[in-house]
């Protein structure tokens, strides 16, 4: 276990360095000058800019910027030059709302997809299966940003339920769940619309092949009750692979997170990618890259490694 | 070479005849199958709607795209603005027309560019093996890890907004899945009889690649395909939406949207509509796609 661990992790590595240098090349040969657009118009002629490029190392070859910045990232110096401080520092300051949705988001849309594909897979093509992959399909084409207007525009204009931005009342000091409950429940929605048809399709599958293997036949053949079938013999198997999904989904959860933060005023980091890339703050930009994919390729190899855990078909080679 | 070709050999009347005995019965046509699934034929023709629109904008639209008439600007819908007016007093409807010249063909063009990519890396992964197919691989990995939103906010920023670049980006960075699920049905092809007896003869890689494999994972191919230029209008929606994307005033679904967000309470339409557009174009092409794996890909057969 311990030698699997560990080479997994040492595969982690060449992808992880050619993500960051490709989001160094990227950025360095981008046209436009990251200096220019730090200052509005007026005062751009009074600012001595190859002065400024030279304190911010813009003028190095690039192989000495890209080890600069990556050593730089790593001891927490890589600092935004939108705001003076430390990008990793306004990644971590934002972390907390983008998870807290993320998460409440992936335990809903379990809670409600996995019933619902397990039925669908018991009766495919019965009418209950049509009518979801139906709604699968019509979740797969709503566009995000729309449903959580048209939310906004039921809940929060017309019947005045609901806040239409942030994740707390501007009075609160802290975090007080039951205080937060009403500003939780839109976003978190529109993120659960987002994640739905991946869960219902990829369980549904899931189930249908477990369904058509011998055991489950041999099972009914020795005369079991359906229930028992289903419950013991194919819904344990099924579950399986849909641990792995938690960890595919989690780069849809980020896509997510960028529209419906901007929408709902959430301070979290899908919102700082969209300013940061308004003001083509590079730091910024190169960190949350990084850390979004550190972030994807660890919950990748958590998946596979719980994966193998669970299943011991599954032989570590 | 004949022997080579891996099609299935055609069964005689009898066979069929006994196969009907037996209670097995041929899989029917590709069309039949088709035009039974209810959804695909109602996907097939929302998408022809959307083509129509597309073609003849000019003459559907009652307006210019860009026509402004302050004096009627916010209107709601009535008999003369069908879907209102907005802050400037352009009609919504002829907008989201013409918007459609602009979406649809990004969402062809994108995918033209994810498929070739994502098929000639997935083909070249899958037979070659090897240290070919762990670089090509890892390259995959790597655009998979990021999540497109972030990359896409990155690579407009960063390349420009220009209707070329956009599509250009859109499909450069979504090659990704194409890629993977064509490997892993190029290591099931190259392992047929039929392939290896096209080495046999001597037929060349580039021979096997085009002649034996690609056809048999052309349905697969499509059904991604048409899936995909789904997800790119709806992403590319979603940058519009964002300002990283489309620029106005040149109209797109996700630009009006977002448009009409500061003005959500008195002109609730300037947003509502063009969303609508978007969502039916999105899913004619899901339907579409749903249908075509349902008809193509025996794995999801109903029977």
């Amino acid at each position: 276990m311990q030698q699997y661990l560990l080479r997994r992790l040492l595969q982690m590595v060449p992808v992880f360095i050619g993500i960051t240098f490709i989001t160094f090349l990227m950025i360095s040969l981008a046209p436009g000058d990251p200096v220019v657009s730090l200052f509005p118009p007026e005062v751009l002629d009074r600012v001595d800019l190859d002065l400024l490029r030279d304190q911010l190392g813009l003028n190095d070859p690039l192989p000495t910027q890209y080890v600069r910045m990556m050593g730089r990232f790593f001891s927490g110096e890589l600092v935004s030059f939108a705001e003076r401080r430390p990008a990793i520092d306004l990644i971590f300051a934002r972390l907390f709302p983008t998870l807290l949705f993320s998460g409440l988001a992936i335990v809903c849309a379990l809670i409600i997809g996995l019933p619902v594909a397990i039925i669908s897979a018991l009766k495919p093509y019965s009418l209950f299966d049509n009518v979801s992959t139906v709604s699968v399909l019509t979740g797969l084409s709503l566009p995000q940003f729309w449903i959580a207007l048209i939310l906004v525009l039921i809940f929060s204009e017309r019947l005045r339920i609901l806040p239409s931005s942030g994740i707390r009342p501007i009075s609160a000091s802290s975090y007080d769940p039951i205080e937060m409950f009403p500003y939780l429940i839109m976003p978190t929605f529109v993120l659960v619309i987002g994640l739905l048809p991946s869960v219902v399709r990829y369980s549904r599958s899931s189930m249908i092949d477990v369904l058509s293997q011998d055991y489950v036949r041999t099972a009914f053949a020795k005369g079991l009750a359906n229930r028992t079938v289903w419950v013991r013999h194919a819904l344990r198997n099924a579950i399986l692979p849909v641990v792995t999904l938690v960890g595919a989904i989690f780069p849809l959860l980020l896509g997510g997170a960028v529209v419906v933060e901007t929408i709902f005023g959430i301070p979290g980091i899908g919102r700082l990618a969209v300013r940061s890339a308004q003001v083509r703050d590079l730091p910024v930009i190169l960190s949350l890259n990084i850390f979004t994919a550190v972030l994807i390729l660890f919950s990748n190899m958590i998946t596979d490694v719980l994966y193998t855990t669970l299943d011991p078909r599954i032989r570590l080679g | 070479m004949a022997m080579a070709e891996g099609k299935a050999r055609t069964m005689s009347a009898k066979e069929i005849a006994s196969l009907g005995e037996s209670g097995i019965r041929p899989r029917p046509s590709f069309w039949s199958r088709f035009v039974r699934n209810r959804r695909a034929v109602v996907g097939a023709a929302l998408l022809v709607i959307f083509v129509a629109i597309a073609v003849f904008a000019p003459q559907i639209a009652p307006f210019e795209a860009e026509e402004q008439n302050i004096v009627n600007r916010l209107r709601a819908p009535d008999s003369n603005y069908l879907m209102g007016t907005d802050q400037l007093g352009r009609d919504i409807f002829s907008r989201a027309v013409f918007a459609t010249q602009v979406s649809m063909p990004i969402g062809v063009f994108a995918m033209i560019v994810a498929v070739t990519v994502g098929v000639s890396i997935g083909m070249a992964s899958g037979y070659f093996g090897g240290v070919t197919d762990n670089i090509l691989m890892r390259l995959t990995d790597m655009l998979l890890a990021f999540p497109v939103f972030f990359l896409l906010l990155t690579v407009t920023t960063l390349f420009g907004r220009t209707l070329p670049v956009l599509t250009l980006l859109l499909g450069l960075t979504s090659w990704g899945v194409v890629a993977r699920v064509v490997r892993s049905q190029v290591l099931a092809v190259k392992e047929t009889d039929f392939v290896e007896a096209a080495h046999s003869v001597g037929a060349s890689h580039l021979a096997i690649l085009r002649r034996h494999i690609f056809p048999n994972i052309l349905p697969i191919v499509i059904v991604d395909a048409t899936l995909r230029v789904a997800l790119v209008i709806l992403i590319e929606g979603g940058i519009s939406f964002l300002g990283v994307g489309i620029q106005p005033p040149t109209p797109s679904w996700g630009n009006m949207v977002a448009e009409g967000t500061a003005l959500l309470r008195r002109a609730w339409w300037m947003s509502v509509f063009p969303g609508a557009f978007l969502f039916l174009c999105t899913m004619s092409f899901n339907l579409m796609g749903d249908g075509l794996r349902d008809a193509l890909d025996p794995r999801f057969s109903p029977n």
